[in-house]
């Protein structure tokens, strides 16, 4: 006892030290980063203030670009960490779309590219750097998050902000009006994939299986709210666990609601140790997986159970012109980069040009003056012919339109490869 | 019924997957004090040796439709020759030198060598899987509503074989005698004459045959092999083995397949999504009240 | 029940040669403490010598240092002739020395059998082991009984007759006894001296540690009085016996 308060004695004293030392500490670090990043970005946005001929507005406000200045067009997209393998693609594409319209109205365009991180802080960071650089009109952010959490930034300057990779529901959901994607919600497949299974393939009763990742379960939601809403039945959903192979005891409960079809939300390796599975323990019933599994890996994997198995592509446009854009990105870059979205930046870039060319007036002074609302009704409005991903036209809530010459392709496996069904 | 009956089976199938793997951990951990984490890399790395000997035979010869049980058995050597090799080096190169510094040095080195392994693979693969070629016969056995296909039928008739086997060498060979005896006292081990380093290699030669012959058959049975599928049934191999009681040669294969079992039934009455909260609230419990597993032995002097 | 007399059988030593243990000034210990700081004792072929002394005068790390489990941080030791320091104890086994641990060190989830079996790990010739098998039984006939227990049921006496017996299945020319009478009850401890007189008799030189000095003195031929890791007397057992300074100290007589 007495030892005891003997020690509490000094103990308090102690901590309360050590808190205020940690709380100096922490205010002191704060201050620290408080000034670098002020060190760092004042001089880039003190110059683009000082060259730019007007402050940046809010509401339906126009903007005056003076002759002899430039349209600024921002692109934010991730230049490091890992998602900088689809970064730096993007920003390519972006750049090769706008080297193809140096200028409009004999006003050059200049690009300001801000890295975004992939992530909420780092693209409400690039937000601010583009915002103050006084761009006319943003291309992204890259990711998802950092779409949704940059949004109210630009919204709040009036900025018309068009993602053409963020593919999350919740970026559109948000209700922004100043927002347009030319990539596809990934919503859409599953919507499109339960009208499928419904209405084409007449299926009612169904399992459905995710990977508990946020594309494999969200795209089972938004399966299942559709397939119920249709007039189907959801019998159960199941789970596969990331990076386990026997999935017995999943199919053993699939088997015993004997659904139809069991649809798989995930990536390859599940879905094939799931099919494989399926098969060892005598389904008979049909599957069906998505576009994270849409490779020859999955059918190698998978072996002979695939057969018959139905996999969504996604959204597709009927005709493109990727052939062309891909041949001139090779041109200017080597090689093609691989990824994805390259395809919708190049479009994405091409209609805010194109609508920036409708509402862009030269006034009297010879200063160019372009209309914020103007120009986000003029996206929203637009009609992109013979994109390299199609036809790209905008929902009201800034969604791509697929009723516009696009479907959601769906294959078969038969004799060992995909087939396109439609 | 049939379907409790069908996860009973599928239960023990993954069961005794993980006692072969938690076999090893308790053997060394039974003559080292220590848990060899990467373990279960050599689990992944049999199930590679098995797969490229097999798609060596598809290749080159046409003895996979011929002669499956050749292919086969040359497969599982093969499997066991590299996940053997492998710990004779991992033991000399990363737990050796270590054998007397604190006990969380080795441990680290062990994490080391794992993700080591893992990289390797990943690299040499470029994160691909290896589709094991189509050797096994397909079919099943029915009875009732209860189907059991021949592949699986394989992997829990192997893994019965293969803990049989360990279990004799260790308790029937002068070996085995010396392995346990070096477990319980590795002084008195050494004044009977017996050479310590070359049991403890010997151990964890035993373990990783074990673990080379098991990948084999569960890369047969889910059709490949990747660089990370050793992670997740290392760590459950890991858990059944602590189950059982650490040091214990019935204990982890008890733990092995109580913890297979656990996750079946789980699986079917709350969702695949919680038989990792059930199999580890299970793990805490028998902890809890019996901090030593199921058949392990309170810890001695020398702990 | 025991054996006694030299009519009984008992192991015979491998080869006649001279066992010959010579330690000269070694310094062994645990990491930085030296338990002995320089000893110097010899042992001679067929002698039983006794290493007497207090708790923690360096008695065991001396048996571990010359059985390998320690080794020197300088001095040499010689077994017949040849060096045995910085040699494993495994292969210090194989040159003919036997160490019956303190505390008996039963593998306790091994049986009776087994732990037999570890103690002829070296040998090959099954058939020279199924006789000494049979001749420790001789030997020690309450081990026969017990042959499948685990070595962890026996009792105290049970565990020191077969710690002894294992040492015996190497077939030892030296054989090290460290503390053979700890724990044991005066009937046993008779017994097991009496065994130890046996062993010695049909041939392997001993040497001894005990901390019951007046027993161990009674069957030795020489002694060592081991005080603080050094050696503080050396003489015949019959010396030592009548010395005031082992009487009083060692021998608890006043």
């Amino acid at each position: 006892m007495r030892m005891e308060s003997k020690k509490a004695w000094y103990r308090w004293p102690l901590m309360a030290v050590a808190v205020t030392g940690l709380a100096l500490f922490a205010a002191a670090c704060s201050d620290d980063d408080d000034g670098d990043d002020g060190g760092d970005e004042t001089p880039a946005a003190t110059s683009a203030a000082t060259s730019g001929a007007t402050q940046p507005a809010g509401g339906g406000e126009t903007i005056t670009i003076s002759a002899g200045e430039s349209i600024k067009i921002g692109i934010s997209t991730t230049l490091t960490t890992d998602a900088a393998e689809l970064g730096i693609p993007i920003r390519d594409a972006a750049l090769l779309a706008l080297s193809e319209r140096p200028d409009i109205e004999g006003f050059s365009i200049e690009n300001v590219i801000a890295d975004d991180l992939c992530s909420g802080p780092g693209s409400e960071a690039a937000a601010q750097q583009l915002i103050a650089a006084e761009v006319v009109a943003v291309i992204g952010p890259m990711c998802s998050g950092g779409a949704v959490a940059a949004l109210d930034d630009y919204g709040a300057e009036n900025i018309v902000v068009i993602t053409t990779s963020a593919t999350n529901t919740s970026v559109t959901a948000q209700g922004a009006t100043n927002l347009a994607r030319t990539a596809w919600n990934d919503d859409v497949q599953g919507e499109e994939m339960a009208k499928f299974v419904y209405n084409e393939l007449n299926l009612t009763n169904v399992v459905l299986v995710d990977d508990q990742s946020t594309y494999g379960k969200g795209l089972m939601d938004v399966f299942e709210t559709s397939f119920t809403e249709l007039g189907g039945t959801v019998a159960s959903r199941e789970v596969v666990t990331v990076g386990e192979q026997d999935y017995s005891a999943v199919v053993t409960t699939i088997t015993g609601e004997s659904p139809e079809m069991v649809v798989f939300g995930g990536y390859i390796a599940e879905g094939a140790a799931l099919v494989r599975q399926l098969g060892d323990a005598g389904y008979e019933g049909a599957f069906m997986g998505a576009d994270g599994i849409a490779d020859q890996d999955f059918i190698d994997q998978a072996g002979e159970a695939a057969e018959g198995a139905y996999v969504s592509r996604g959204p597709q446009a009927l005709e493109t012109n990727f052939d062309e854009f891909i041949a001139k990105y090779i041109a200017e870059y080597g090689e093609d980069a691989g990824t994805q979205f390259t395809d919708f930046t190049y479009d994405g870039v091409n209609v805010l040009l194109n609508a920036i060319e409708q509402v862009a007036t030269v006034n009297s002074d010879g200063d160019l003056e372009i209309n914020q609302d103007d120009l986000i009704a003029a996206v929203k409005g637009i009609t992109l012919e013979n994109g390299a991903t199609g036809t790209v036209e905008f929902l009201d809530n800034g969604d791509r339109d697929l009723a516009v010459g696009a479907i959601n392709r769906v294959d078969q496996v038969t004799g060992g490869v995909l087939v396109e069904l439609n | 019924m049939e379907q409790w009956i069908q996860l009973t089976i599928d239960g023990i199938t993954l069961g005794g997957v993980y006692a072969c793997i938690a076999l090893g951990y308790t053997l060394v951990y039974g003559v080292l004090r220590m848990i060899n984490f990467a373990h279960g890399e050599l689990f992944m790395m049999g199930a590679f040796a098995g797969v490229y000997t097999l798609q060596g035979f598809q290749d080159h010869t046409s003895l996979n439709e011929d002669l499956p049980s050749l292919t086969i058995t040359a497969a599982i050597f093969m499997g066991i020759v590299v996940a053997v090799v492998l710990a004779v080096l991992m033991e000399r190169i990363a737990y050796r030198p270590l054998r007397h510094a604190p006990r969380l040095a080795p441990l680290i080195s062990a994490i080391g060598v794992s993700i080591f392994l893992r990289n390797v693979m990943l690299r040499y693969t470029n994160a691909r899987r290896e589709v094991y070629p189509d050797v096994f016969p397909d079919g099943s056995i029915e009875i009732g509503d209860v189907s059991v296909s021949y592949i699986k039928l394989f992997l829990i008739g192997m893994s019965i074989l293969f803990m049989v086997g360990l279990y004799l060498f260790i308790q029937r060979t002068k070996t085995g005698t010396a392995i346990r005896a070096v477990a319980e006292d590795r002084d008195t081990a050494a004044l009977m004459g017996i050479d310590v380093d070359r049991t403890i290699v010997l151990t964890f030669v035993a373990g990783a045959a074990l673990a080379g012959a098991t990948g084999v058959c569960y890369g047969m049975y889910v059709g490949n092999a990747a660089a990370g599928m050793g992670f997740i049934p290392g760590i459950k191999a890991f858990t059944a083995a602590v189950l059982g009681g650490i040091g214990s040669v019935p204990g982890a294969m008890l733990g092995g397949y109580f913890l297979g079992l656990s996750e079946a039934y789980t699986t079917k009455l709350f969702g695949a999504q919680y038989k990792d909260v059930v199999a580890f609230v299970l793990l805490v419990a028998v902890l809890i009240f019996r901090p030593w597993g199921f058949l392990g032995k309170r810890e001695d002097r020398r702990a | 029940m025991t054996a006694n007399g030299s009519d009984v059988s008992v192991i015979p030593h491998a080869a006649a040669s001279s066992a010959h243990l010579e330690v000269e000034d070694v310094v062994s210990g645990y990491g930085q403490i030296m338990a002995i700081k320089g000893i110097t004792l010899r042992v001679d072929t067929g002698e039983i010598v006794a290493l007497i002394g207090a708790n923690g005068a360096g008695k065991s790390t001396t048996l571990r240092t010359v059985s390998g489990l320690l080794r020197p941080r300088s001095g040499r030791i010689t077994f017949e002739g040849q060096k045995l320091d910085s040699v494993a104890p495994h292969k210090i086994v194989a040159r003919g020395i036997s160490h019956v641990p303190e505390g008996r060190a039963i593998f306790s989830q091994l049986s009776v059998r087994e732990n037999l079996e570890m103690g002829a790990f070296q040998r090959k010739d099954k058939g020279g082991i199924a006789e000494d098998m049979e001749r420790v039984a001789v030997i020690f006939p309450r081990l026969r009984e017990r042959m499948k227990q685990d070595g962890g049921t026996l009792s105290g006496g049970e565990q020191q007759m077969l710690a002894i017996g294992r040492a015996l299945m190497a077939r030892p020319r030296l054989l090290l006894l460290d503390e053979p009478s700890m724990g044991l009850s005066p009937v046993l401890v008779e017994t097991i001296f009496n065994t130890i007189i046996d062993i010695n008799r049909a041939g392997t030189t001993i040497l001894l540690v005990e901390q019951n000095a007046s027993m161990a003195l009674q069957i030795a031929s020489r002694g060592y009085v081991l005080e603080s890791g050094t050696i503080a007397m050396e003489a015949t057992a019959a010396e030592l016996r009548a010395s005031d300074r082992v009487r009083k100290t060692y021998l608890g007589e006043s």
